[in-house]
């Protein structure tokens, strides 16, 4: 298994542990810290597949459609309707 | 000693996490449209990590706020690496790969600027440094690139 997903899941299993031991404190931080290391790990991820995208053909105007519509979507969901136009 | 252990944690397992992929992406890139390119799905996908993290309720309003303030100042920097993009494709002229390179330059220092916003309200530290050094790493490489 992926190391850092193994990371995930046992912190994810202490956090709950530390709940169901009544220590809120400690639990919060490890759930904390399992939403954080995934965070990260997403775009890691993303990119590892854009280094995977460049390494076998060239980059079209598909591409950057894609990217466009994912980044408006995005930012919508960020600022809220009333800062992204378009 | 058990809060101690607590506090350390994030930032132990932050600088473990790694960037493996993103350095492979910046790495992949081989000409200006390339790295353009990259930047510019860099960018989505820390905006979308802000997007993430606002959706969650345990990330602190302020860090919200300084995530748009960074992506609203991003933007239009952004904004034109895919025209110029556009017109370096088309004519691949002196000019054109000029002005895509002064527009790789303008956005590379407030990507770097939204990384560390998004990797403050992740509540990291170290892995922030990282992925500016990896920014600007590359960026140093492809503009001593032939």
């Amino acid at each position: 298994m992926n190391p850092l997903l193994l990371a995930l899941i046992s912190l994810r299993a202490a956090g709950l542990a530390a709940a169901l031991a009544g220590q809120t404190r400690s639990s919060d931080a490890l759930y904390a810290t399992a939403d954080a290391l995934e965070a990260g790990r997403a775009t890691d991820v993303h990119m590892a597949e854009i280094a995977e995208k460049l390494k076998t053909r060239s980059i079209t105007d598909a591409d950057w459609d894609d990217y466009e519509r994912r980044l408006a979507a995005d930012q919508t969901r960020l600022h809220g309707d009333s800062t992204v136009a378009g | 000693m058990k809060r101690l252990k607590l506090s350390i944690l994030p930032f132990l397992l932050l600088s473990l996490i790694g960037c493996a992929g993103t350095k492979a992406a910046y790495q992949q890139a081989q000409s200006p449209d390339e790295y353009a390119y990259v930047m510019a799905e860099h960018y989505s996908s820390l905006v979308r990590q802000a997007a993430d993290l606002k959706e969650r309720p345990s990330t602190p309003a302020s860090a919200i706020a300084a995530m748009q303030r960074a992506e609203l100042a991003a933007r239009p920097l952004v904004a034109p690496l895919r025209p110029l993009r556009d017109a370096y494709i088309a004519g691949r002229s002196a000019q054109s790969e000029l002005e895509l390179q002064r527009a790789i330059d303008a956005a590379v220092l407030a990507i770097a600027d939204l990384v560390r916003q998004v990797q403050m309200a992740r509540g990291g530290g170290t892995s922030s440094l990282l992925d500016l050094q990896i920014i600007v790493e590359a960026h140093l490489i492809e503009r001593r690139a032939p």
